[in-house]
């Protein structure tokens, strides 16, 4: 019989990464407070990345006051499919994806549910209010051309946009993940709400394990496609992204979020300076190890980000 | 590198080093076994008011050879209350405009000591006698000691004052065995007790007086409380007879001669005149509610150290007024419920609604209790959390909603008053409860229903409910109140506890569950 709990010296003894650890060892040395707008505020963080000519899903918007609620309806004419998208949102929250627009005028979101044009304008000024802002303080909402799915994922997607999260640790991509929307997830790529985690090799982008909450997978539960052995496509791009997006947020442990447009390629969707844990149960490993080997890298093999990119591919 | 572990461990070490310092040099005691009795008296006069300006004159206690007046009462109503202390009587006075029914009380804790000495050695007749044993030489009213049937009695007993050791120890025989107790209120009167051969005890005590003085032996009559848990409408006399320069006590009542156990309070010499002493009021009645009191252990610390003239005991929290003390003695155990929220969250892993909400709210249970606070709680945040459910289609800006539910739950507070008054229910301790967290918990709660889900919401919701309680045992734990109001300096500890949770970087226990699946080395898999 299998216990529900593990012993601690067992984990330490694959490296696991607890959150205490996490906070005190990692995410409070290496990341200073005077950066965290940067990755907090997700306008700021498209400017940061537009001036370091790193790509991000197109800006067709901001609303940021009450009273530009009157431009909404200009601003969305003629579009079929966009994205709003809290600035300060944490966790995916307030996002809303909308596909396509009903004769009747209503948005059908990506989740098959429909929004009235007043709904819609209540929920960009919810937003603004700062309904889903990390501390409630006023927000602005982001107007995104919709990221349209690539066609490596169509096997491994029923409804909603798969995402690639990569932890950069002192400029070196540590650990790669990739999580896909299920229908329990509603389309959302949160782990805890119910998405796939699939651990990503650094050295050639190929899944190797899949977690469901705190359980391993091989295939995935909605399609019955099997996930160990898919390759991310465009993986060297992908990395090249999350290490340059890493060196321009300052901060020295932080998760890189990118997805992956059929049209554009990479983009940078966000970043997150405390990022979750659960990507060790995507990989089936715990970080320490390959955090410690990071930090065992000669000076020489980590002066540039194209030195660390490919330390990083040798080593995991 | 590793300074945190040498901050912590300093700051517990000079906790450690003065609590230590207290105890073994200052010589705090750690334990309440050898406390001598104490006594809590309430001596209650009820009495009502012609509407003018009245006086109530009652006796009140001293620190003397019977006992030891720790702390000192008194509830006046309208009436002002004064003590007037002369050598021998301490009395206290309520004096001002008394109209209708009026409770007056004066509450004494002492701790009661035993009195006299057993040996009293044989001391010969004559001599002088200094000016405050010869004023009990002179007659009072109702001690008759040159009455005829006095000296009369005094030449059958054969009493003679060449010892006047015998010569008490014979009057306290005749009294104790010859007069019987009288079953009414009379005769009270030391002649009319001997004509009748029984009387009251104060009559008897009075007898006891006379006889004495008949033969040139200084003797007052004493009045008190007797010491047994109850409530009780008498006072109790006996006798104190000059002897060896010093006052020795004679209860021919009781059966005591030359010591008496602590068993009374003492209201000092009474020359016989009446103990209580209305002036222009219509009734009056007292009695005594007489509770025996452990000391407890703050109260033994604080008489041990009251005299000391050590900066740490001058410092002491003891010797802040009763009031600021109550305070502190919540107050001081905080940071220890901070501790506790701090390992749950850090080592446990528990995620409540707010960092420090549990402490607030268990902060605020002490006026209701844990049973009633959590019902009130529930009521609260339950009307407001359906309320703002229903209000979600109004789609109001998140100011306006924040202080829509706040008025939802002063609304909910106002209602329970008016519950609580009507059906008897303790909700008056909901005023302290803090609305402005409340209102957060609702919107909380429903932020979190919306993003986590009603099962990941409950689990939440008990781990709050679970904080709250433990930091409610914490904080009302009265031993742990005691301990850090009397060793405040625990508070170091607990600062350098605080330094080693803070840098606990190990494993929560929640994370223990969470990559149970980590710890395999074969994975098990599902399809």
């Amino acid at each position: 019989m299998r216990r529900w709990f593990a012993r601690a010296r067992a984990l330490r003894a694959r490296g696991v990464l607890g959150i205490n650890e996490r906070n005190g060892g990692f995410v409070l040395p290496l990341n200073p407070r005077k950066h965290y707008p940067n990755v907090d505020d997700k306008l700021l963080t498209k400017r940061l990345a537009e001036a370091a000519g790193l790509p991000t899903p197109r800006l067709l918007g901001v609303i940021a006051y009450q009273h530009q609620l009157r431009d909404l309806p200009a601003l969305l004419d003629g579009r079929e499919q966009f994205v709003l998208k809290p600035a300060r949102g944490a966790q995916g929250n307030g996002i809303v994806v909308v596909t396509h627009i009903e004769a009747d005028g209503r948005y059908r979101k990506s989740s098959g549910a429909l929004l009235t044009p007043l709904a819609l304008r209540q929920h960009v000024s919810n937003t603004i209010s700062g309904v889903f802002s990390l501390r409630g303080d006023a927000d602005a909402c982001l107007i995104e051309q919709r990221v349209i799915l690539h066609a490596a994922f169509h096997d491994l997607t029923r409804f909603g946009i798969p995402d690639i999260r990569v932890v950069v640790y002192r400029g070196v991509p540590v650990m790669a993940m990739c999580r896909l929307p299920t229908t329990e997830s509603d389309g959302r790529a949160n782990l805890h709400q119910g998405a796939i985690g699939a651990g990503i090799a650094i050295c050639d982008g190929r899944a190797t394990h899949a977690a469901i909450h705190n359980t391993a997978v091989t295939h995935h539960v909605d399609t019955q496609a099997p996930i160990v052995g898919f390759q991310v496509p465009q993986w060297d791009a992908v990395l090249a992204l999350a290490v340059r997006a890493a060196e321009m947020s300052g901060l020295g442990y932080l998760g890189v979020d990118i997805v992956i447009d059929a049209g554009e390629g990479p983009q940078l969707l966000e970043l997150n300076a405390r990022p979750g844990l659960a990507i060790q149960i995507a990989n089936n490993q715990g970080l320490l190890p390959r955090l410690r080997r990071a930090d065992a890298l000669p000076a020489a093999a980590r002066a540039t980000w194209t030195d660390r990119l490919a330390a990083a591919r040798a080593l995991f | 590198m590793r300074t945190w572990i040498a901050v912590s461990g300093a700051l517990i070490a000079a906790g450690v080093a003065l609590f230590l310092f207290k105890v073994l040099v200052l010589g705090y005691p750690l334990s309440v076994a050898e406390s001598p009795g104490t006594w809590r008296v309430d001596f209650v006069v009820t009495a009502t008011g012609k509407g003018s300006r009245a006086v109530i004159d009652i006796p009140l206690p001293r620190s003397s050879g019977y006992q030891r007046i720790l702390s000192e009462e008194v509830q006046s109503e309208q009436m002002r209350f004064s003590i007037n202390e002369p050598d021998s009587d301490r009395r206290g006075k309520w004096s001002g405009k008394l109209e209708g029914l009026a409770s007056l009380s004066y509450q004494v804790t002492i701790g009661a000591t035993p009195n006299g000495r057993t040996d009293l050695p044989a001391e010969p007749g004559g001599g002088k006698y200094p000016a405050s044993a010869e004023a009990y030489l002179a007659a009072s009213p109702a001690i008759q000691h040159s009455d005829p049937a006095i000296a009369e009695l005094s030449r059958e007993l054969v009493l003679s004052g060449k010892d006047k050791t015998l010569l008490a120890h014979g009057i306290y025989e005749f009294v104790a065995h010859e007069i019987g107790a009288a079953r009414g209120q009379t005769p009270t009167d030391a002649l009319l007790v001997l004509k009748e051969g029984r009387g009251t005890a104060q009559g008897r005590a009075r007898l006891f007086c006379a006889l004495a003085r008949a033969n040139g032996l200084p003797c007052r009559v004493m009045a008190g409380i007797p010491l047994t848990s109850g409530r009780l409408d008498q006072f109790i006399y006996w006798n104190e007879v000059y002897l060896s320069g010093g006052w020795v006590p004679y209860d021919a009542v009781a059966g005591y001669a030359g010591s008496l156990p602590p068993d009374r309070l003492s209201l000092g010499p009474n020359n016989g005149a009446e103990l209580v002493i209305a002036t222009n009021v219509g009734a009056v009645t007292y009695r005594f509610d007489v509770q025996s009191e452990l000391e407890t252990y703050a109260e033994l610390v604080r008489r041990r150290r009251a005299d000391s003239q050590h900066w740490l005991d001058r410092l002491s929290l003891l010797f802040l007024p009763v009031q600021q003390q109550h305070v502190l003695r919540i107050l001081l155990l905080v940071p220890l419920g901070a501790l506790a929220m701090c390992v749950l969250r850090n080592i446990v892993g528990l995620r409540t609604f707010g960092m420090f909400m549990p402490v607030l709210i268990a902060l605020a249970f002490t006026g209701t209790g844990l049973a009633w606070g959590t019902i009130f709680l529930a009521a609260i945040v339950s009307f407001a959390l359906v309320s703002r459910l229903w209000i979600q289609g109004l789609y109001l800006l998140l100011a306006a909603r924040i202080a829509f539910i706040l008025t939802l739950v002063i609304l909910m507070m106002v209602g329970l008053f008016l519950i609580g008054d009507k059906l008897g229910m303790p909700t008056g301790g909901v005023g302290a409860f803090p609305f402005v967290i409340m209102t957060m918990i609702v919107e909380r709660i429903s932020v979190s229903l919306e993003e986590e889900g009603l099962a990941n919401t409950l689990r939440r919701v008990g781990a709050t409910l679970v904080s709250i309680y433990l930091t409610y045992g914490v904080i009302h734990a009265e031993g742990l109140q005691t301990l850090f109001l009397i060793y405040p300096e625990l508070l170091l500890v607990i600062l350098g506890l605080l330094v080693a949770v803070g840098r606990y970087t190990s494993y929560r226990l929640v994370e223990l569950v969470r990559f149970r699946e980590l710890a395999d080395t074969a994975p098990s898999v599902r399809s």
